[in-house]
């Protein structure tokens, strides 16, 4: 033993302090993981997910998901959304539209029909319900006297927009969450942003 | 020191003198190649070739529910003259469908824009059905509403303009707009053919989208998106200084009313109308859609007259084509 560590040129007090920096590097990860991060409840999740207790554990982090999506609305969690959620797949939908409620995702979800494990599940649209969109009327066009409510032009849901006085009402518990008004609001910087409250999803 | 080794002098003359020429013709390069703003208006830009001892020709064919749809535009066309006073042979024609998204009853029928697009192929043109949807992708929309299909039967060729490069061009008279982007596929045709749905548009005035407001569909998404940062009724009047159809064929078989551009109630009129001037089929269109929402009912106190809507006044000041019915001679059918 002696004998093998001399040929590493490591003393034994060096041995036994890699030792004990390793044990404390694990504990440290454990101890972070632990801490519950604000950022990981508000990912929006592709619309067959899992609830999210057990989404991280069920994805593999593979990014199929991402290539199936014909919108490009998919894209990889960062680090700063939490080590657990790190490289799982969440909705951006300034990057693109949703179409599970309507379009070419309304008969099946991509994402889901093409994830190897359980994590997007192949759910009936009735069922989801992604987050929900909130309107900053200091940013809308509308409340700057625009002719603009392309909001609810372009939202799949009949009732979740509705236009009174020229200016779009937003009705969250009918909203989908599928970020399609989000996506294509004129308006820069967005007057709209897509949040994961009041999400519907299968359970585990 | 050998003979062959740079001087320090030497070797900084070298590198500064390759970096004045590489950057002299880089720039001249540049200035040779960039994208440029055409000046010239597109050249299916004329005069209204439907008037009648100088007022606008307009058709309204009447049919009923068991009426041929493509008998219904043959009839429309052929009521303002034919459209071989638009299209010879060897012209490239544009038929531009108003697909804004996947939802029924939102585009024209693909009957209709199918008809179109034969009746110019039969006069001898070469047809095009162009399209950059303003609510989903361009593709999925055309290929869910049956244009696609529709248009290839006839042997005409579809294009999505979202997937196209992107040209910009100045607009000379627009109030608002003083530059545009656009497609090569629409400068460059010689005729340019809008078939439009006669709707309701009820979002955020109530106002009407005929012809006038299906140019939107012409210019890239994110000139529409610039468009609602700049005031909507007065940009689409501009846009349709350099993309004036020189022929509207409006689809009326099921009209939307009370409400759109896709939430509204499609109701049956059976009838298709068609001009050489957009303002003009806007106006009329907009009064014929309001006497039928008054014929069923639906409340249209909310709506503005349709003499009084800001897009198709907007257009008119312009010149894009007459919005004083005076001008205007309606050419009746009734098929049944």
């Amino acid at each position: 033993m002696t004998e093998c560590l001399n040929s590493l040129h490591i003393t034994r007090r060096e041995f036994l302090k890699l030792i004990a920096e390793g044990a404390a590097a694990l504990g440290l990860f454990k101890i972070i993981s632990l801490i519950p991060s604000p950022a990981q409840t508000n990912l929006v999740r592709p619309p067959g997910a899992v609830v999210e207790e057990s989404f991280n554990a069920l994805c593999v982090r593979c990014g199929i998901c991402l290539e199936a999506c014909p919108t490009k609305a998919i894209v990889l969690a960062g680090y700063e959304e939490g080590l657990e959620a790190a490289n799982t797949p969440k909705i951006d939908a300034y990057s693109g539209p949703c179409e599970f409620y309507s379009g070419r995702c309304s008969r099946e979800m991509k994402c889901s029909k093409y994830c190897p494990t359980s994590a997007l599940r192949l759910v009936n649209k009735g069922q989801v319900k992604m987050g929900t969109v909130e309107l900053d009327q200091s940013k809308c066009l509308a409340f700057m006297g625009q002719e603009c409510v392309v909001c609810k032009e372009k939202c799949p849901v009949p009732t979740a927009i509705t236009s009174i006085n020229r200016r779009p009402v937003f009705h969250g518990e009918q909203c989908v969450g599928c970020g399609t008004c989000v996506y294509y609001c004129p308006a820069s910087p967005k007057a709209l942003t897509l949040k994961a409250t009041g999400v519907r999803r299968v359970s585990a | 020191m050998s003979s062959n080794k740079m001087s320090r002098r030497k070797f900084i003359a070298t590198v500064g003198g390759v970096a004045v020429v590489a950057g002299v013709s880089g720039g001249i390069l540049y200035e040779v190649f960039r994208p440029k703003l055409i000046t010239e208006l597109p050249r299916h830009v004329a005069p209204n070739a439907y008037t009648q001892d100088g007022k606008s020709l307009l058709s309204i064919v009447k049919g009923t529910s068991d009426t041929n749809v493509e008998t219904m535009v043959r009839e429309a066309l052929d009521a303002i003259g034919g459209i071989d006073r638009v299209v010879s042979s060897g012209k490239r024609v544009v038929v531009k469908p108003a697909v804004l998204n996947n939802q029924p009853y939102v585009a024209p029928d693909p009957h209709v824009v199918a008809e179109v697009a034969r009746l110019a192929m039969e006069a001898g043109g070469t047809v095009v059905v162009a399209e950059c949807s303003g609510g989903g992708d361009t593709s999925y929309c055309m290929q869910v509403q049956g244009i696609t299909s529709a248009v290839q039967a006839v042997g005409a060729t579809v294009r999505y303009l979202n997937t196209e490069s992107q040209i910009q061009i100045a607009v000379p008279n627009g109030v608002t707009l003083h530059d545009v982007k656009t497609f090569p596929t629409i400068y460059d045709c010689d005729v340019l053919i809008s078939v439009p749905r006669l709707k309701r548009h009820f979002s955020p005035t109530p106002t009407v989208t005929i012809s006038l407001k299906n140019m939107m569909g012409v210019v890239p998404l994110s000139e529409m998106n610039r468009f609602h940062n700049m005031g909507l009724s007065q940009c689409i009047a501009d846009v349709n200084t350099v993309m004036k159809p020189n022929l509207t064929v409006v689809d009326a078989t099921y009209a939307m009313a009370r409400s759109g551009p896709d939430d509204g109630d499609p109701i049956e009129m059976d009838t298709i109308m068609a001009s050489g001037d957009p303002v003009a089929i806007d106006l009329i269109g907009a009064q014929k859609l309001m006497e039928l929402e008054q014929q069923h009912g639906i409340p249209t106190s909310d709506y503005p007259d349709y003499t009084n809507i800001a897009h198709i006044n907007a257009a008119a000041t312009l010149g894009v084509g007459t919005n004083n019915p005076d001008n205007i001679t309606i050419v009746e059918r009734n098929l049944s």
